[in-house]
């Protein structure tokens, strides 16, 4: 189980904001943001939120579990 | 600005000029010292001292060279590596000039007692590092004026990519470059009691740019609060750093200390330190660049 995430696209939404930004937005290093887009490294409840908050999302439309997400387009389409 | 710039670069070529013309007085003056001539004649009596303010320029100049280097350090993950060993590189041959001084005053006071060739391959060597050093610290820093010393003593943003992984980089160096030391002093062919000398040495000198880069980022972080120094992902890095050693260690010294109880290694008591010290510190900063490579 993979904890996935839309980072990427609500960056690009958001103005295109770059990695950096949000890094600075939120107080953490740029590898972290990259790292949580490349599935890397799993952010703590509160950088989630903190995420979150940027967005103006919830967590959970920002993140998802990997096969959870998969199973439910499975689903839907069946 | 413009006239900064050109200052600097006059300043920059004028240390390089400088290194090459020691080093041309070093090969003049090398075959003229010999223990048939106790007293040097009035040629070497006047070349000799010409070196030392060479000297004391170009380490003017590596002091410029670092702080252009911390200047510039910046966000850009791809360069750090480069980055980082540039700057363990200017430290080096910044620590290898003090150690000019020392063969230019242990030559003039041994030659007459015993064979200094070595010390003068050593000078001879130190000097072309230090020239190389200077060539590359000069194009990269042929259009730089001025250096601005808040951005390189002000504090850094939470979590700082470019310094964590620069320190980690730099640790790896200085692992490799002290594990290095240790085997090379082991085999080296010098008296048995001046091993311990030269392993004290080359060890200080191989974790000095690493004790360096650490400072800089206390420095740097000095206002901050203890826990905003890391975030959480270089927290869970380092953690994952000393789990990963910690566990290879003990393996580790198993396995030396079968080695040396079967007397399959001779490696002196005072070897262990280090060799242990450099294992831990390349260890444990591989693991970290690894884990924070793009």
């Amino acid at each position: 189980m993979k904890l996935g995430n839309h980072l990427r696209r609500l960056r690009f939404e958001a103005n295109e904001m770059s990695q950096q930004e949000l890094a600075d937005f939120i107080g953490v290093s740029r590898m972290t943001i990259y790292s949580i887009e490349k599935g890397k490294y799993t952010p703590s409840t509160l950088l989630a939120l903190k995420i979150a908050l940027v967005f103006k999302k919830r967590v959970e439309e920002i993140f998802f579990i990997d096969n959870m997400e998969k199973g439910t387009k499975e689903d839907e389409e069946g | 600005m413009k006239k900064g710039k050109l200052l600097i670069n006059a300043f920059g070529l004028l240390s390089m000029i400088g290194m090459v013309v020691c080093f041309l007085i070093y090969l003049h003056i090398q075959p003229l010292l010999t223990p048939e001539m106790p007293i040097p004649t009035p040629e070497i009596q006047i070349l000799g001292p010409i070196t030392i303010p060479l000297i004391f320029l170009a380490g003017i100049y590596h002091i410029f060279l670092l702080l252009f280097a911390l200047e510039s350090f910046s966000n850009d993950i791809n360069h750090i590596f480069a980055h980082s060993l540039y700057i363990a590189l200017i430290l080096l041959s910044g620590i290898f000039i003090l150690s000019d001084v020392t063969l230019l005053s242990d030559i003039g006071k041994e030659y007459t007692l015993w064979d200094v060739s070595m010390e003068w391959q050593m000078l001879y060597g130190f000097t072309i590092f230090h020239i190389i050093t200077m060539v590359i610290g000069f194009f990269l820093n042929r259009n730089r004026a001025t250096f601005k010393f808040q951005k390189i003593l002000g504090a850094i943003n939470n979590g700082n990519d470019a310094l964590f992984i620069a320190i980690h980089q730099i640790g790896l160096i200085c692992g490799l470059s002290g594990v290095a030391c240790v085997i090379l002093v082991v085999y080296i062919p010098i008296a048995e009691r001046f091993k311990s000398a030269w392993l004290m040495a080359l060890s200080f000198i191989a974790v000095i740019p690493w004790a360096f880069i650490i400072i800089y980022w206390i420095i740097k972080s000095r206002k901050k609060p203890l826990a905003a120094w890391i975030d959480e992902k270089q927290f869970s890095d380092t953690a994952i750093g000393a789990l990963i050693m910690g566990g290879a260690f003990m393996l580790l010294i198993g396995i030396f200390y079968i080695l040396d109880i079967t007397h399959t290694i001779i490696m002196p008591t005072s070897f262990w330190f280090s060799l242990m010290f450099f294992i831990y510190l390349l260890g444990f900063s591989a693991v970290i660049v690894i884990r924070n490579r793009v």
